[in-house]
């Protein structure tokens, strides 16, 4: 029984290799939004999608969320929900794990608008109010014609249910921008072990040690980040152990690595603008004209 | 010695994590929480019925087979309530699927009707409600297709070649999924039976 085992999981490492045949490209999908205002009918002027990008740009760097509208001819033959759904998980509005996302969903020509909600403002934004916001500020006012109306009367009014609501403080874009942090930790600590590694310092441990301590700090002078200062500790101690022979056979190993993937939120200035990571479950009302 | 132990140790440590063992673990945990999910979503939607049923008597209590319908629906589904676990078998999936399946025809049954009552309708409380129900069928729908990829992503693992045989030796079998078939019958649009019932009534 355990012979067995062992030898499928001696198989185990080659199998991938054979079993995993080309997988298919992901097809191409919904659209990624570059800006809080997506209008591909032409119905809004350019001074009234800036004036409204104005408005959800300052709403997101005040609260954090991100409120998008999205306006389209047609549905097609999918489905509102489906539509404004993959829309708003293919570009994770609102910020992670705080889920602050809403996407103002509009299809013009079918007449039918949704409001879909992220896991974390379903409690400010319940399906009920969304409801009642499509009925009372969006349908009278698309009925006569005036989108613009309707839309920023639709934002002022999710803006305010999002106001109220006690949300974590919008993170600065210094903050926000720490993804690459890890991997630098990670290189520190390949480096400083790599050189003590070379030195043959005589006590192994204080070698290993010693090259533990000097990634660490230099990974705090540069980065500042305890996580990534114990990464890079930790790092050089695995690789200042191993011959530096021995780690160029194995270097395959150090491919993944733990924590550094924090979102991003939004910045408008300079590389545009993506959603920050947040969650939908379905959430929202959806209702005509 | 103890070493040496060690190292076979870490060595099968890492066999077991080239067999996919760590991946099928991930995986059944995904499939559990979207489970919890789906249930989450139902009981949401149970607990608007009273609400529901309440708002319609007051406007037409005469509709009282379609409203006795939702009510007896709503008590079976109250029943049904499975565990992640339990729902990895077909026929407990079935069952529960059926009771749900029921409650969704009866509650699109009491829509239907409502459309008769103008009066109804209008009513702020109704409209909430509706909306409710609405976005709640709607989550519904996501998380059970949340669940559904998940349970794929999961059989998927364990029967392809080499996490079949880890698998195998652990005893995780592939799990039971919504079905297509039971899908068409759900999701298909409630006949809407006039015969039975009394025009509906003129109010002043």
């Amino acid at each position: 029984m355990l012979l067995r085992f062992a030898l499928a999981c001696a198989l185990c490492w080659f199998g991938p290799v054979l079993a995993q045949t080309a997988v298919a490209p992901a097809p191409a999908g919904p659209p990624k939004l570059i800006e809080h205002v997506t209008d591909l009918t032409g119905t809004l002027t350019p001074a009234q999608t800036t004036e409204l990008e104005t408005r959800l740009t300052d709403l997101e760097k005040r609260k954090g969320s991100q409120v998008a509208v999205y306006m389209v001819d047609t549905l097609g033959d999918q489905s509102l929900e489906d539509y404004s759904l993959a829309i708003a998980e293919k570009n994770k509005l609102g910020r992670a794990k705080t889920d602050d996302g809403v996407l103002l969903f509009i299809a013009k020509d079918d007449r039918k608008v949704r409001i879909e909600v992220g896991y974390g403002l379903e409690g400010a934004i319940p399906d009920a109010k969304a409801g009642r916001i499509i009925r009372e500020y969006i349908a009278p006012n698309f009925r006569k014609g005036d989108y613009n109306q309707g839309i920023v009367d639709a934002v002022g009014a999710i803006s305010l249910l999002i106001e109220g609501e006690d949300l974590p403080a919008p993170l600065h874009e210094e903050q926000g921008k720490q993804a690459p942090v890890g991997l630098f930790a990670l290189f520190i600590g390949v480096f400083v072990g790599l050189f003590a590694a070379g030195t043959r310092l005589k006590p192994v441990f204080l070698r290993r040690a010693g090259a533990g301590l000097i990634a660490a700090g230099l990974a705090f002078t540069l980065i500042g980040a305890i996580s990534s200062v114990a990464m890079a500790a930790l790092v050089a101690f695995f690789i200042a152990s191993s011959g530096p022979g021995r780690f160029s056979s194995g270097g395959g190993g150090w491919g993944s690595f733990p924590g550094g993937g924090s979102g991003w939120g939004g910045g408008s200035g300079g590389g545009g603008w993506s959603g920050g990571g947040g969650g939908f479950g379905g959430g929202g009302a959806s209702g005509g004209w | 010695m103890r070493l040496r132990y060690l190292a076979v140790l870490a060595l099968f440590a890492g066999l077991l994590s080239g067999c996919g063992y760590n991946t099928i673990q991930k995986q059944d945990e995904e499939v559990k929480g979207q489970w919890s999910e789906v249930l989450n979503q139902y009981q949401r939607r149970a607990d608007l019925v009273p609400n529901l049923v309440a708002t319609v008597k007051g406007f037409a209590a005469q509709e009282e087979r379609v409203l006795v319908e939702v009510t007896n629906a709503r008590a079976s589904v109250g029943k049904v309530n499975i565990t992640a676990e339990q729902a990895a078998d077909p026929e407990a999936l079935k069952k529960f699927q059926a009771a749900q399946g029921e409650l969704s025809g009866a509650l699109s049954r009491l829509l239907v009707v409502t459309e008769n009552y103008p009066e109804l309708k209008s009513n702020e409380n109704f409209r909430d409600l509706q909306v409710q129900l609405e976005g709640t069928e709607n989550r519904v729908t996501v998380a059970r297709n949340r669940y559904i990829q998940s349970v794929q992503a999961y059989n998927t693992t364990i029967r392809q070649f080499p996490v079949n045989l880890t698998a195998m030796v652990f005893g995780y079998k592939p799990k039971a999924n919504f079905s297509v078939e039971n899908e068409a019958q759900i999701s298909k649009a409630p006949t809407v039976e006039f015969a039975p019932v009394e025009p509906a009534p003129v109010k002043p």
